[in-house]
Formats: structure tokens, sequence, C-alpha cells
């Protein structure tokens, strides 16, 4: 079996991706907690709930990236300059 | 700042509590003259019989707060005199004495006594007392004897003048809340109440090894003349706060018990469980041990609408009020309806299970005594006034009754009633 490799640039962007989603997720939170009136240790009591929304989140960037670069694909856009041009 | 709540607590409802434990008719005081009544600025002073281990710590008690109530100790007593140098070394300027009745001849430089003796000491020292003019706070239980319990109920009531025995539990502000939660309905229907009071430990004091005929002296509370072991140490407070749930006596109680561990020459039980039932069918059950702590104590009154834990503060409803859900939990619950409609994902609902414990909630904000302290307040205004407060004695001296009915049921097996001459209602009439 070949050995997949996935380059450290690769790595880097699905962090960043995951961050961002964390970083979303605890907006949410903090929103949720001011627009509901609850208590402010919710930031800390709801981590755990928070992480995994942040795992959703990202999930469904995973999907939206594959769909963007579906249509991309199809409609044979492509963001490198074709050849001769 | 908690003192000063702890106070301001005291002076707004814990006198005012006292309304709260008149489970009994209004006491008729018998007295004929009323004595001296001290003003308020006026020092009360106190003697101690008996500085063992707990007379030790209410001289201290008094030593450190005393000044709050204007209270002072100003005389000890004890026969044996390594306890009485202990406490004699803590407050210096009290007189001491050997014998109580040498104490009650200087009776005119007091204005109460109290007694701190073990079980089997308490009546004599406390009808003395009495019937020098004193009033008394005596430590529960009342005495080892139906007889000798009953006879200082009679001195108390011939003489007028208060007699306080130590169930701190009715002065302690959780327990005057949790009553008042249990009067007002809160608990509604009261059909169960249950208590416990479990330890670990042989419950030996050191007897001074070159003295060993001190053992029945120092550890009296392990042989049967001199006590009834964990029922008058222990169970006599959960008796009385039962009673007074109740408002009432029971009607009968059943018991069991064993030295089932502690096999050491002790004659009183390490292991006992007692009910008591009450004419409205309430059931009073009781257990208590000595080897196993886990479940430390207890007291449950249990309502069809609510439970009190008096030990630990705690409230519970039957029916707690709805839980907020978390504010992340509520953001999911709009969207699923706002954005998706009504349409069920998999299921009717996508909120994960969250666990919706009721932890139930505190019976006073703050459980900072547990009305050892408390019931010089009590004894002062008793002192102060020159008569018992009604209703608290008939606590007192039920619940020592009761305990001892405890024993005889355990002792026999059968099913014991309060035989009708130790009813002190009588003397309420
Ligand atoms: N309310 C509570 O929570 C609580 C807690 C602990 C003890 N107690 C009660 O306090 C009482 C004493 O218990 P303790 O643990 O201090 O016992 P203890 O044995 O430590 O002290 C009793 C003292 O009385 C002295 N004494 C005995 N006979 C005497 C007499 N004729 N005259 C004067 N002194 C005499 C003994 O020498 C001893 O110093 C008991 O009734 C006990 O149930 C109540």
């Amino acid at each position: 079996m070949r050995d997949l490799i996935i380059p450290g640039n690769r790595i880097k962007t699905e962090l960043k991706f995951l961050l961002y989603c964390y970083i979303a997720a605890n907006i949410a939170n903090i929103y949720a907690i001011i627009r509901y009136n609850t208590e402010w240790i919710e930031l800390i009591t709801w981590q755990r709930f928070v992480i995994f929304i942040a795992f959703i989140f990202y999930a469904i960037t995973i999907v939206l990236r594959i769909l963007i670069w579906s249509i991309k694909k199809l409609t044979g856009a492509s963001g490198k300059a074709q050849p001769g041009n | 700042m908690l003192e000063q709540n702890r106070r301001a607590f005291l002076r707004n409802s814990l006198l005012a509590g006292t309304a709260v434990l008149t489970p009994f008719s209004l006491m008729k005081l018998l007295a004929g003259e009323k004595g001296k009544i001290i003003s308020p600025n006026d020092k009360i002073h106190v003697g101690i019989i008996g500085t063992g281990s707990r007379g030790h710590h209410l001289a201290y008690l008094i030593k450190e707060y005393g000044h709050e109530i204007g209270m002072e100790v100003t005389a000890l007593c004890d026969v044996y005199q390594p306890h009485l140098d202990h406490t004699h070394a803590m407050i210096p300027e009290a007189k001491t004495y050997k014998d109580h009745r040498k104490m009650l001849e200087d009776a005119r430089e007091l204005d109460g006594v109290i007694i701190c003796t073990p079980l089997f000491v308490h009546a004599e020292p406390t009808i003395d007392a009495l019937e020098t003019g004193l009033h008394v706070l005596c430590e529960k239980a009342m005495e080892r004897t139906l007889e000798a319990t009953y006879a200082m109920a009679e001195a108390h009531y011939r003489t007028g003048k208060a007699l306080h025995i130590g169930h701190q539990r009715l002065f302690d502000p959780k327990f005057l809340r949790g009553m008042n939660k249990v009067y007002e309905g809160d608990l509604g229907k009261v059909t169960q109440i249950r208590a416990f009071w479990h330890r670990n430990n042989d419950w030996r004091r050191p007897v001074p090894e070159d003295q060993p005929e001190l053992e029945r002296f120092i550890n009296w509370r392990l042989y049967r003349d001199y006590s009834c072991g964990l029922l008058t140490e222990l169970a006599s407070h959960h008796i009385q706060v039962a009673n007074w749930v109740k408002k009432d006596i029971p009607v009968d109680v059943r018991g069991t018990g064993s030295i089932s561990f502690w096999k050491d020459g002790r004659e009183v039980e390490d292991n006992v469980a007692l009910i008591f039932t009450y004419k409205d069918g309430t059931q009073f059950i009781y257990d208590s041990m000595i080897q196993n702590r886990r479940h430390g104590l207890e007291v449950q009154v249990l309502g069809h609408k609510g439970t009190l834990e008096l030990e630990t503060n705690n409230f519970f409803l039957e029916d707690p009020p709805p839980q907020k859900p978390a504010g992340i939990i509520q953001l999911l619950h709009d969207l699923e309806e706002n954005v998706l409609g009504k349409v069920p994902i998999g299921s009717s609902s996508w909120d994960p299970e969250v666990a919706m414990t009721y932890k139930g909630e505190p019976i006073v904000p703050e459980n900072l005594t547990d009305g050892t302290w408390e019931q010089f307040t009590g004894f002062a205004k008793a002192i102060r006034e020159d008569k018992p407060i009604p209703g608290l004695f008939e606590e007192g001296y039920y619940g020592s009754i009761w305990t001892l009915l405890g024993q005889q049921a355990i002792d026999s097996g059968k099913v014991i009633q309060i035989p009708k001459k130790y009813n002190i209602s009588k003397f309420l009439m």
C-alpha cells in the first residue's frame, strides 16, 4: 500500500480551519449566553459541547470546500493560468 | 460580615423561632415568687458542673463569646482534679469546687448553672440547683432512668426555674428554618422521618495507665449502669427533632441492637435500629453504628411535596421548578425550529441528552453554626426574664424519655409505649 503523504501546508491550513471553527463556536456560545440571559460560567462548563460544535463546523467546512472544489473542477475553472496564455 | 449576619439572624429569628418550637401547649408557670430580674446590662454569672470534654468546650465558648450576651463563668466544679485544673487554667478567675453542693452554697453569686456531668449524674445537681433558685442548662439526654428524668421535670415545674436540655438543634438556624418549612406546608404531608448517626471508632477515652480503676469513671458511656450508649449520647438529639417535626410524641417504639463489632467488654450496643410510630401513621426510622462512617449523620424529613436534609442544610422539592437549559442549547433549539421548521432530524429533536440534575437548595444561605452557642442566647434570655422559654423544656423531656423507651424496646424485643405517669401534660394545665 502506498503511504499517504499530507504536505505540511495542508496540515497548517486544516489546523487553521479547526481554530477558526473553535473560535466561531465560542462566539456562538457567548451570543447564546447574552441572548438567553444565562450564566457566564457556561463559557467553561459547556466547553466540551463547544468543542463538539467546533468539529461540526469543521465538518461543514470540509463539505463546503469539497463542493466548491468539485464545482470548480466541473466548470473547468482553475486557479492556475492556462498554458500559452 | 459573617459574624454580623449570624447575630442579625439570631436577633431577628432565633427567639422569634422559639414560637416555632411550642409544639405543646404553653407552659403554665408554677412559680410563686418571681425572684430577681437581672437588667440586660448586668452580667450573668454561671457555674459549670462537670468540666470534662463538653464542660470544657462550653466554658471555652462562654469565655470567648460570652460578652455578646453578658455571660461569664465564675464557678467550676468537678470531682476529677485533672479536668478541673484543665478548665481552671483557661478561666483562672473562676472559683473551683469539688462538690456541687458547696458551689450551690455560694449560689447568691450565681444566676445559672450548666451541668455537663455524665448522664447518670444529671438529676442530683440539676434538682439541687433548681431548688436553690437557679436556672439550669443541663446537657442531654436528661438522665439514665425514667424516674430520674421525671424527678427533674417535677423539680422544674415546682420551682418555676428554667431547665434547658442541651439539644442544641433547637437553636440551630437551619433546623429553625426547616421547622418553619414543615409547619408552613412546604413539604406537604410528612409521613416519614429518617435519621442516622454513623461513626467509625471505638468511642473510648484514654484511661491513665497507672489508674486502670478509672475505666468505668472515664468511659462511663460504654457501661449500662451509667448510659444507654448510642441512644442517650447520640440518638436523643434526633428523637427530639422528630418530635419537633411532628409537634407530637410517638405512640410506640420498636427496636433492635447488638454489640456486633467492638467486643471489648463494653455493655452498650455498637449497632442499633429503632422505629417510632406517630398517631397519624408517620414512621421515624433511626439507626446508629460505630463501625462505618460513610454516611455520617443526617435527618431526612420526607413529605409528599419535598424533603429536608437538616444536618446538611438541604431542601429538595418533589417537583423542582423547570431548570433553564444552557444558552447554547436554547440557541440550537431556536435554530432547529426557525431554520429547519418542525422537520425533525432523526428523532423529534437533536438536542444531546443532558442530565438535568436537581441539587436542591440550602435551607439557610450560610450554614455557620450547630446551635451550641446559640442555646446560651436562649438560656441568657430565660435568666434575665427569670422564666423558662415556653415549650422548650418539653422538647428536651420527651426527647429524653423516648430515648430511654427506645432502649427498653431493644432490651425487651417488645413494642413499647409511654407509661402514663411519665406524661407531663398534667403540669401544663
Ligand atoms: N449536646 C451535645 O452535643 C453534647 C456533646 C458532648 C457531650 N454532651 C453531654 O455532656 C455530658 C458530659 O459529656 P462529656 O463528654 O463531657 O463527659 P466527660 O466524661 O468528658 O465529662 C464529665 C465530667 O463530669 C465529671 N463528674 C462526674 N461526676 C461528677 C460529680 N458528681 N460532680 C461534678 N463533676 C462530676 C467528671 O469528672 C468529668 O470531668 C454528657 O451528658 C454528654 O451526653 C453533649
